[in-house]
């Protein structure tokens, strides 16, 4: 169950990690209470959708590089550097521009605004413009 | 990519948000030794999904599934 747990941690948006009891102690540690989020509070619709995409671009983003997101770093390590440092894995480009491309979509899929990240069906039209090119 | 793209979005489409997307996850299905590309993207464990809209839950499942043969994905 613990695995499970620290697995679902590395692919968690930070607003998802926000809510985690473990993020209290962190939080008061960094004296970062702002960023405390209430763990009952209804979540729409729309942020599910877009932690989703989060989890989407950690999930591109180990296909890339081949190894499971921050997998060197501890469970409260990972939220204290996606949460209060915005770190994120590191992407190297080759020059192709396919990669370059996908890069792209997935840095806007891991931005630290869920309102700004992109939804599923703007992927679907973006992937359907990629393979046209 | 596409698959996993395709799959979400097509959950999203009819109201279920996946909330535990990883590579554990995601299942390949061998489907031909002749395709370019032989297999078939299949997306796991809904167990903590969040099933939107008005409609029962099971109802909701059952629905999508029919739907989601369409685009190649299931639910397992």
């Amino acid at each position: 169950m613990k695995l499970a747990y620290e697995t679902f941690i590395r692919y968690a948006g930070p607003e998802v990690l926000q809510r985690l009891s473990v993020f209290r102690e962190i939080a008061h540690e960094a004296n970062a209470e702002h960023l405390l989020q209430d763990p009952f509070a209804a979540i729409s619709v729309e942020q599910d959708k877009a932690s989703d995409m989060y989890s989407f671009s950690m999930i591109i983003s180990e296909v890339l590089c081949r190894s499971v997101p921050m997998n060197a770093l501890g469970m409260e390590d990972v939220i204290r550097r996606v949460v209060l440092h915005g770190d994120r894995p590191q992407l190297s480009a080759d020059g192709t521009e396919l990669r370059g491309a996908i890069i792209r979509i997935v840095t806007g899929a891991w931005n630290p605004d869920w309102r700004k990240r992109p939804t599923f069906n703007d992927l679907v039209g973006l992937i359907g413009l990629l393979k046209q090119a | 990519m596409e698959g996993i793209v395709n799959g979400v979005s097509a959950c999203h489409a009819f109201g279920i948000i996946h909330k535990d997307l990883k590579t554990a996850n995601i299942f390949l299905e061998h489907i031909s030794d002749l395709a370019l590309w032989p297999y078939r993207i299949r997306i796991g464990d809904f167990g903590i999904c969040r099933v939107t809209g008005i409609r029962r839950f099971e109802e909701d499942v059952s629905i999508s599934r029919k739907f989601m043969n369409v685009f190649g994905v299931s639910i397992r």
